[in-house]
């Protein structure tokens, strides 16, 4: 005789804990399966978290020591060879405590203090155990088999959030293979003293900043992007390419880390650091398109198990979609407990649920874009050292043979020959064109 | 506190593919190999090898014969190989509760 619970949720990961928070409070028995020694140990990302959902369900999670520092600077920078430019936004006028929800951390301490809050709230947390596969019965899913002696555990629902690569998904037929558009994130986290940080990015007490880099010479030319974020006293410094792209390179992923690290625009912010640790994972965006359901007969899928990431130069958001359907998926479940029916068609409700959320309407609305960029190689490929040129030319202030200095007039003819010549107007404007209609 | 700001002035260090897996806590489990060539005769015959070029910790080794070697005591379970394979011939698990890589950061 196996034992049995309510739910089984296989990860537990910030959809996994939230879905088991919320299914605990409403009084049903939750049990967790974490492969890592605890929740977050096998987890990775940029990275910043984006908390509203925090505020409403745990309004201390600031003091608590859950995340690291409040992002008050955003920046995106076009490297070339040797310089660079960047749009920066520098917001100081939001207020304490949440400033504007964005915060930088470390998955390590997150998932491991939200974990916790689903074990105060009554869910069971098993650590150290992988599930490989779902136990069937009559075509349905009625539990999960741990790779131990009896390790068999029965459950009404079953919801898979197990994650990027999410093995239980694609078994239950609820995804596809991951398509090799996905990504691969790579990151070294390095100490700083706080000070130094604080002093090295313009901060004062707990602010941080978000440091982008697109395309360039940040991933000679590839397609993808770097990142500097600052946590308390360390820095997260890292990149993301998607595996075509990092196929057709064919250079040593972190080696190009190593690269970017050495760039003369990113050295100077990494003086004096100390490696502590080097991690990678994949970045499991998907769109609607590699997600043929959502739930089946006793099962759901929650988080980047789902896909739900929003992952493009603008926006890297994830871990908040994933909380958000971790709680509408229990939402659901805790409606089909009371009806006692527990099929595809009594959680369909999760499916509709997600698909007025902001977070798959931000995966769906995103993931044109990225793969619209993909279709264009040249706006990672060459854009950002062809701006940085024209920048460059712009700027440039120097003396000519006939006058004192060379008038900017002239500067500003040349800047329109090089445009002319190197990108064009009618294909600029097209590629402009088709960016707007991918986010119509 | 006061913190001696010339310390923190030298160059960042720029690691080796060993010095950044000495950063890491893995626990291989030499009891059972978590990821294996199904077929070693589809890798003499894959021209590309993009599980060389593509495995963050640089696992994979093409072999002067063309077999493929997999270092799967220091794999960090990204599960790019797995998607990277042309021909589906590495056979994928996660490495046993307790064993693989932990992060402390992540």
């Amino acid at each position: 005789m196996s034992e049995q619970f309510d739910v089984a949720i296989v990860g537990a990961g910030p959809g996994a804990s939230m879905a088991a928070y919320c299914l605990a409070q409403a009084g049903l028995s939750v049990i967790m399966f974490e492969r890592g020694d605890a929740p977050g140990s096998k987890a990775m990302f940029g990275g910043v978290l984006y908390t509203p959902i925090l505020e409403q369900f745990f309004p201390d999670f600031v003091t608590e020591g859950c995340v690291e520092r409040h992002v008050v600077e955003k920046r995106f920078g076009l490297l070339a060879e040797a310089d660079e430019i960047a749009v920066g936004f520098r917001f100081l006028s939001f207020e304490p405590p949440y400033y504007n929800h964005s915060f930088t951390g470390l998955r390590a301490r997150f998932d491991r203090w939200l974990a916790g809050k689903a074990e105060a709230a009554g869910a069971v947390l098993v650590t150290s155990t992988v599930v490989d596969e779902v136990i069937r019965a009559d075509g349905r899913v009625v539990g999960v088999r741990a790779r131990r002696e009896g390790g068999d555990v029965r459950a009404n629902v079953v919801i898979a959030a197990d994650g990027a690569n999410s093995l239980l998904a694609k078994q239950a037929g609820l995804r596809k293979e991951l398509p090799l558009s996905v990504i691969l994130g790579i990151k070294e986290v390095v100490s700083l003293p706080r000070e130094v940080i604080e002093d090295r990015f313009n901060l004062e007490g707990n602010e941080g900043v978000a440091l982008e880099y697109l395309g360039g010479a940040a991933v000679k030319g590839s397609m993808g992007a770097a990142f500097i974020y600052t946590n308390r006293d360390t820095l997260s410094v890292g990149l993301g390419c998607p595996l075509h792209a990092l196929q057709d390179l064919k250079e040593q992923p972190h080696e190009l880390l190593n690269h970017f690290k050495q760039h003369p625009a990113v050295r100077r912010l990494l003086r004096g650091t100390t490696p502590e640790e080097y991690c990678a994972h994949l970045i499991p965006e998907l769109g609607p398109a590699d997600l043929p359901a959502m739930v089946t007969d006793g099962m759901l899928v929650i988080g980047g198990a789902a896909g739900l990431i929003n992952a493009n130069p603008m926006f890297h958001e994830g871990t908040n979609m994933a909380m958000a359907s971790g709680i509408l998926a229990a939402r659901v479940i805790i409606d089909a407990h009371k009806r006692g029916d527990f099929s595809a068609a009594s959680l369909a409700g999760y499916e509709t649920a997600l698909r007025q959320s902001f977070a798959w309407q931000d995966m769906a609305r995103y993931q044109r874009l990225t793969r619209m960029a993909a279709q264009q190689p040249e706006m990672f490929a060459r854009y950002p050292y062809e701006f940085a040129r024209m920048a460059k030319m712009l700027m440039t202030v120097r003396a000519t043979g006939n006058d004192f200095q060379v008038p900017k007039r002239q500067l500003e003819l040349d800047v329109l020959d090089h445009f002319l010549a190197q990108i064009g107007v009618f294909s600029f404007a097209r590629q402009m064109a088709d960016m707007a209609r991918a986010m119509l | 506190m006061s913190v001696n700001i010339a310390e923190y002035l030298t160059p960042a260090k720029i690691l080796t593919r060993d010095e950044k897996l000495a950063l890491d806590v893995i626990r291989a489990n030499e009891a059972d190999p978590h990821l294996k060539i199904i077929d070693q005769e589809v890798c003499v015959r894959c021209t590309t090898k993009p599980c060389t070029v593509t495995c963050p910790v640089q696992n994979y080794h093409a072999e002067a014969d063309g077999h493929t070697t997999i270092y799967w005591e220091s794999c960090i379970e990204c599960g790019t190989c797995r998607i990277i394979c042309p021909s589906t011939n590495i056979a994928w698990k996660y490495p046993a509760g307790g064993f693989g890589v932990s992060y402390r950061y992540g």
